[in-house]
C-alpha cells in the first residue's frame, strides 16, 4: 500500500534536506521513494519555468544580483537619499526572492541569466537616454498581472519546495529512528 | 509584438486569472504527496482538493463582486 522504502541504509536528515534544496524533489528520491520524488520535483520545475514563461526571466528579482544599470539607478538612488541599506533591507525590500529563493540554485542562475541577458538582434533598444543604453540592462522587466502571475508561480514553486524539504528530511530522519 | 519565451512576458493580459487553474492545480499536486502515505491516492486527493480550491475562489470572487455592486449603488 505504502510507497515507503525498502532501503536498509537511509542517509542523515541535513543532507536530503540539502540535496531536495539542490534539486526539487530529490530528496524523496534519496530516501527511496522515487513516485513521490519525481510528482513533487516536475510539478514544482513545471510551476517555476511556467512561471519565468508568464512574466519573463526577470520576475526572479534578488537584491543582491543586479545588472550594471539597476547597480547605477541604486547607487544614484542612495546618494540622493543619502540612504544606504544594509543586505537585510534590502531583501526585505524584495520579499519575494524568499520563496523564490527556496526553489533552489535554478532561481538564482535564472536571476543571473535575466541581468546579463543581451537584447536579441531584431529588437532595437528601446532605451533613449544615453546612460541606460551605454549600461547594460539585462532582460526586461514585465508589469501589470503578468508580472505578479509569474512572481506569485516561482514564489509559489519554492515555497512548496521548503513543504518538500522539511517532509523529506522529516522521513529521513524516522528512517534512521528505525 | 513577437513573444520572446523568457525575455517577453506571456500576451495573456485579458485571461491572467485563467493562470491561476494550473497554479492550485500544482498546488494540490505537491500538497497531497506531501500529505498522503500511500502514493496511489494522491489523485483521487489532489482532485478533490482542486475542485476545492477553484470553487472557493470562484464562490469568494463572486461574493466580493456582490459586495463591491453594493458598494457602488450606495
Amino acid at each position: 500500500m505504502s510507497s515507503a522504502p525498502e532501503r536498509s541504509y537511509s542517509p542523515p536528515a541535513p543532507l536530503v534536506a540539502l540535496v531536495a534544496w539542490l534539486i526539487p524533489g530529490a530528496g524523496y528520491l534519496l530516501i527511496g521513494q522515487r513516485a513521490r520524488g519525481l510528482t513533487v520535483g516536475i510539478t514544482i520545475l513545471c510551476l517555476f519555468i511556467g512561471g519565468l514563461l508568464i512574466g519573463g526571466i526577470r520576475v526572479i528579482d534578488s537584491p543582491w544580483i543586479e545588472s550594471p544599470a539597476q547597480t547605477a539607478e541604486r547607487l544614484r538612488r542612495e546618494e540622493i537619499s543619502k540612504v544606504h541599506l544594509n543586505p537585510l533591507q534590502s531583501l526585505l525590500q524584495k520579499p519575494w526572492f524568499i520563496g523564490q529563493a527556496l526553489a533552489g540554485p535554478i532561481a538564482l542562475i535564472a536571476n543571473k541569466i535575466g541581468v546579463s541577458w543581451e537584447r536579441p538582434a531584431a529588437t532595437p533598444p528601446a532605451a533613449t537616454d544615453r546612460d541606460s543604453a551605454t549600461l547594460r540592462e539585462g532582460a526586461p522587466f514585465s508589469h501589470s498581472r503578468v508580472y505578479e502571475i509569474g512572481t506569485l508561480y516561482t514564489a509559489v514553486a519554492g515555497m512548496l519546495n521548503l513543504l518538500a524539504i522539511i517532509d523529506s528530511a522529516y522521513r529521513a530522519s524516522n528512517q534512521n529512528q528505525r | 509584438m513577437s513573444y520572446t519565451p523568457f525575455w517577453n512576458p506571456l500576451p495573456v493580459w485579458q485571461y491572467w486569472y485563467l493562470l491561476l487553474i494550473p497554479l492550485s492545480l500544482g498546488i494540490s499536486i505537491v500538497y497531497k504527496c506531501v500529505k498522503c502515505h500511500s502514493m496511489k491516492s494522491v489523485p483521487r486527493e489532489a482532485a478533490v482538493i482542486f475542485m476545492t480550491i477553484i470553487i472557493g475562489m470562484v464562490l469568494a470572487a463572486a461574493a466580493l463582486m456582490g459586495v463591491t455592486r453594493l458598494l457602488e449603488q450606495r
